[in-house]
């Protein structure tokens, strides 16, 4: 009697036991399989996100791309075609006043000053398409011109620094030179800044691009959020040189921009 | 044979201890401050084995006693690997709470209600609810962080599971000799410290997989 209770007893300890440690293992089988389970939809969510992500860059840059032909068309059409009206106006009245072959010569200084202005016109649309003497000239020569007109519109001083070793690609000039205009852009419309400092250094890993004014500033959150001030267009163009842009400024604490493109720049023949 | 080899695996089985030991001197430079309170736990054992060997086998006299300070040592040992291992994820005051409360109810249980030469069933019962807790709240923590993408490669996956295992493992077998199983024969002995020992090599074979994994990188502490 007492052998078949220790008999029953060991077979209930060796049955018991073994349920219990599959039991466990089976237990540690599930937490790994939950866990994969999880990982994979985390990894998921990021693949989403970035996708996203290069969506919204995209469509931006499709805004932007139409935002400038408006831009463009609507200068075209508002200055240079009403100054081609107004000189297709003037010649015709020239036709009438005038005996043949001899123009009066106050028409004619009329229909010299809507040419002068029409080609004023012209050039700074093409200008903002293109940079005068970006290409010719270089970057500084470009920036210099750029820092001029901002003091130009506002009270003002820039501080410009560009070093003499720096030798970029076209491409890079004029990413370069958008962001550096898009800052200026802001310096002029909401900095009320006093002074501005603009420096382009070459440093060991690559290009370096520091902004600073003294005006007064903003909530970066908050600004980036609403997609205002270009803080984007700046970060994506920097993006666009495999670089990255840093803002550090606070509402009464002016602004300060750290723009680093990683590459060392390869030398470009003049154009 | 079975039985021959029952019976050597009873006798020398924890010999295999020595596993872990080796692969923690192999890999000692690269642990992680985490990973080194295990190195703590593996002396422990060793050290406990060597003596308990000799004061059984050789000298014998009772060594209960040494049970009593060797369990004491055991867990806090493996509550400071916790204590790394969960960082800010639970209150930092929650791990020395355990260990104060433990190490106080060992003290007391010794002195004062079990037999200090007697096995000290409340303590070690204690001990095992207590890791298994930690060790399912470290699971939980693992699932909440996800901080790696294999867990087979993560150290503290291997030997969390080896503690879960181990501590579980024991506290069905107490369990089982205290509550259910009322007869003690001879051959129920010798299963009950065949399967205890198959659970301690389990935990040091999983200790030694999780050691090995441990990262080259110092940095990483996961």
């Amino acid at each position: 009697m007492a052998q078949s209770q220790e008999s029953v007893d060991l077979i209930l300890i060796l049955v018991g036991g073994s349920a219990a440690m599959i039991l466990l293992v089976v237990g540690v089988v599930g937490f790994i399989l939950l866990y994969q389970k999880r990982i994979v939809e985390q990894e998921l969510l990021v693949k989403q996100m970035e996708l996203n992500y290069q969506q919204a860059v995209v469509y931006q840059t499709l805004d932007a791309v139409e935002d400038e032909r408006k831009r463009v068309a609507r200068d075209l059409h508002d200055e240079v075609g009403a100054a081609l009206s107004a000189m297709r106006l003037l010649v015709g009245q020239i036709g009438q006043t005038a005996a043949p072959g001899t123009p009066p010569a106050e028409l004619s200084s009329k229909v010299k000053g809507v040419i002068d202005n029409t080609i004023d016109n012209v050039r700074r649309i093409s200008n903002d398409l293109l940079p005068q003497g970006l290409n010719e000239l270089g970057l500084a020569y470009a920036l210099e011109g750029l820092c001029e007109t901002a003091m130009n519109l506002v009270d003002v001083d820039i501080r410009l620094t560009v070093d003499e070793e720096i030798a970029v690609e076209t491409r890079t000039s004029l990413i370069l030179y958008r962001l550096v205009q898009e800052l200026l852009n802001n310096a002029v419309k909401y900095a009320e800044a006093t002074e501005l400092n603009l420096q382009i250094s070459q440093q060991a890993d690559g290009l370096l691009l520091e902004y600073s004014d003294n005006g007064k500033g903003f909530d970066f959150s908050t600004a980036y959020q609403k997609k205002s001030l270009g803080l984007k267009n700046i970060e994506t163009r920097a993006q666009m040189l495999n670089g990255t842009a840093t803002f550090v400024t606070k509402p009464g604490a002016g602004l300060h921009v750290t723009v680093r493109i990683p590459q060392p720049i390869a030398l470009s023949p003049t154009l | 044979m079975v039985e021959t080899f029952t019976y050597w695996f009873v006798r020398y089985g924890s010999a295999l201890l020595i596993i872990s030991t080796l692969v923690l001197l192999l890999r000692w430079r690269t642990l992680s401050p985490g990973l080194r309170w295990i190195s703590l736990f593996i002396a422990t054992a060793t050290l406990g084995e060597i003596i308990s060997k000799v004061t059984s086998r050789y000298l014998h006299i009772n060594n209960l006693a040494l049970f009593h300070g060797y369990t004491f040592i055991e867990f806090n040992a493996i509550a400071l690997f916790y204590r790394q291992v969960f960082g800010s994820f639970v209150p930092r005051w929650l791990i020395p709470a355990v260990m104060v409360f433990f190490s106080g109810f060992a003290l007391i249980n010794t002195l004062y209600i079990q037999a200090v030469t007697g096995i000290h069933t409340y303590t070690l019962v204690l001990e095992c609810l207590l890791v298994i807790g930690m060790a399912l709240l470290a699971y939980y923590q693992m699932l909440a962080e996800l901080r790696t993408t294999r867990l087979e490669t993560s150290p503290v996956f291997w030997i969390n599971t080896g503690f879960l295992l181990y501590f579980a493992g024991v506290l069905f077998l107490f369990m089982l000799r205290n509550v259910f199983i009322k007869s003690a024969g001879s051959s129920f002995e010798l299963l009950s410290n065949y399967l205890h020992l198959g659970v301690i090599i389990l935990l040091h074979l999983f200790i030694s997989i999780g050691l090995w994994l441990s990262p080259k990188s110092r940095l990483i502490s996961y």
